[in-house]
């Protein structure tokens, strides 16, 4: 276990410096001078105060100077300041992590209550009307919008139930009761961004497993079927379900960037939307680089717990 | 290579192996044809797809309003002059939903389609080539796969800021890493066959054997993955607009409706659901007709279903 460790930490290293490397470059990416950007009016046509300005971020530096700087920054927890707060950036990101942590969690818990039954469900049903239902309603899932259904919700709370539970927010410290209702419905929406998947994935690998010599052998020595599905089929399913569930998070940090704008929460993904709308880039390429990281960090959580879950895919290496 | 790393950022339908396209490859146009007539999703999924194509590559024929066109009627509800009644600028809502598919297809499918050649060619020289070369773009696709979709399109918005062309780019540079494994994984099978060796043998060169013998192999996998960007291409640029980040107002884009829509809802709610049931529509045709080519196309996968 320790060598698979070893292996897929080193494996993320070039995957890192590549990712470093590309955020590091969108400001330099940016037409026209940054500076400009940043000063806004104050400096414009006033060249001292440009070129103080441009010391001050460092951009007088050679751009390989400025990169080692930078990450040795970013290393150290040390994203730079926000060009319109003049808030550490890092500092700001820590403050909203708690209300992406609850959404994340709450979407797939939601995710996996539900469509792990469901996706059984559908599995061991094979070729009847409820799979068909199952399957043709995964399919739409799948198709709808999210930030649609959230907008709907939206919708529905003040046209047909004026007390629905969103758009306020109240962090958990001061009233965890308030705050966790208050999380509800909006991490249910976002749970229907990975459940058709979720159900799908259920599905394919329980009808994988069903055609296995070990289910034949557990049900020839008599064992009744509701064990065999459960304790054997369903168990050896679950690693198929809990990978794709790593995958998807990917689309859950896209979904959050939506559903944290849609239902006012003060996320990392609203630090982001208005950081892009005020080319606040410190901001922009701080969160940027803080979801990217913690998009590879959740995978490779989900690589390990696959790994100590299989021993086949540890051995492989 | 990692295990859900290597999967990437679940952007291209559900996630699967690369797939050879060897066995299934080089089937006849009509016989796929023939297939995808006995399924019945399938077939609801062309004339969905089929339709939303229809109308935005009609939408000037098809309008009966100038989509950008303002009047006094605000809000109206569906009459004889404006069949889906008119939006908070009196403008008419079913010639901006018209307008809006065509901003959608213009977009999604340029963007696939560039996706699949830039990925395709970085794929096909990987595969064909490998060692160093192989390595190096390999490492390339991975950092890039590591961003999740949105983020990578919202990235790329942010610094070349908001505009249709940049929407278009930002949706190519997500797809690129996903054409570029599946069509490397084909390749890398492909190469085992025996026609190749004979094609070598006869003195193809390099290039001949790729584009003549390889490529024609490996495109079965490469349309299914297209049918299923297409429908995701769609999204994000719905979503982008939404955000404000796409297509930029007054231009009709379904996202931008949607978005546009939120602050007059209350008083007429069929401004939000329309374009959301345009979005879905479109979405939904390219899946389901995607899950019938894929059955047919990549028998490999069928058990996925």
């Amino acid at each position: 276990m320790q060598r698979y460790l070893a292996v897929r930490l080193v494996s993320l290293v070039p995957i890192l410096f590549g990712v470093s490397l590309l955020v590091f470059s969108m400001q330099h990416l940016v037409p026209g001078d940054i500076v400009d950007i940043v000063s806004g009016d104050q400096a414009f046509g006033d060249k001292n105060a440009a070129d103080r300005l441009r010391a001050q971020l460092r951009l007088d530096r050679p751009i390989a100077e400025q990169y080692v700087l930078w990450l040795a920054g970013a290393l150290r927890g040390n994203l730079g300041s926000s060009f319109v707060s003049g808030k550490p950036v890092f500092d700001e990101i820590l403050r909203r992590l708690p209300v992406n942590l609850e959404l994340a969690a709450f979407a797939i818990g939601f995710a996996l209550l539900i469509g792990i039954p469901v996706g059984t469900a559908s599995a061991v049903w094979r070729d009847t009307w409820t799979d068909a239902g199952i399957r043709f309603g995964s399919v739409l899932g799948y198709s709808i919008p999210n930030f649609w259904v959230a907008t709907l919700t939206v919708l529905l709370g003040s046209l047909v139930w004026p007390g629905m539970p969103i758009l306020d927010y109240v962090p958990f410290t001061q009233d965890p009761r308030r705050n966790v209702t208050l999380m509800l419905i909006p991490s249910f929406v976002l749970s229907l961004t990975v459940l058709p998947l979720i159900v799908r994935m259920t599905r394919a690998s329980m009808l994988e497993n069903l055609r296995l010599d070990y289910v034949r052998t557990a049900r020839s020595k008599g064992l009744p079927e509701g064990r065999v599905i459960f304790r054997h089929v369903l168990a050896n399913s679950l690693i198929a379900v809990l990978n794709v569930t790593g995958v998807q998070v990917g689309v859950l940090i896209g979904g959050l960037v939506l559903t944290e704008e849609i239902f006012i929460l003060p996320g990392i993904g609203r630090l982001l939307l208005e950081s892009i709308q005020k080319r606040d880039f410190p901001v922009i390429t701080g969160t940027t680089l803080f979801l990217a990281v913690a998009f590879v960090a959740v995978n490779l959580v989900v690589d390990l717990l696959h790994g100590f879950l299989d021993p086949r895919i540890r051995s492989r290496g | 290579m990692g295990g859900a790393l290597a999967t990437g950022g679940g952007r291209g339908g559900p996630p699967k192996p690369p797939t050879a396209g060897a066995a299934s490859a080089g089937a006849p146009a009509r016989r796929v044809w023939r297939q995808l007539w006995k399924r019945k999703t399938a077939v609801v999924g062309l004339l969905l797809a089929a339709g939303v194509l229809l109308g935005a590559a009609l939408a000037p024929v098809l309008a009966p309003a100038d989509p950008l066109a303002m009047s006094p009627r605000r809000m109206a509800l569906p009459s004889a002059q404006a069949w889906f009644g008119t939006d908070q600028f009196g403008r008419d809502l079913l010639s901006r939903l018209l307008y809006g598919a065509r901003v959608s297809m213009i977009v999604s499918f340029s963007a696939v389609a560039l996706a699949a050649v830039v990925g395709g060619t970085v794929g096909l020289l990987a595969g064909y080539f490998e060692g160093k070369l192989d390595h190096v773009l390999m490492r390339a696709v991975d950092v890039l796969m590591a961003f999740p979709t949105l983020l990578l399109a919202l990235a790329v918005v942010a610094t070349f800021g908001a505009s249709t062309s940049n929407l278009i780019f930002a949706i190519t540079l997500a797809y690129v890493p996903i054409f570029s494994r599946i069509v490397r994984g084909s390749v890398l099978s492909v190469k085992q066959n025996d026609f190749i060796q004979a094609s070598r043998a006869l003195g193809a060169g390099d290039l001949r054997v790729m584009l003549r013998e390889i490529l024609p192999n490996v495109l079965a996998p490469v349309i299914v993955q297209a049918t299923f960007n297409l429908s995701t291409a769609i999204m994000i640029e719905a979503a982008l607009s939404f955000l404000g980040l796409g297509v930029q107002p007054p231009a009709a884009s379904w996202g931008s409706m949607l978005s546009e829509a939120r602050g007059f809802m209350e008083l007429d709610p069929w401004l939000a659901i329309a374009p959301g049931l345009a979005i879905t529509t479109a979405v939904l045709g390219f899946n389901l007709f995607g899950d019938g080519l894929r059955d047919i196309l990549d028998p490999r996968l069928a058990g996925e279903r």
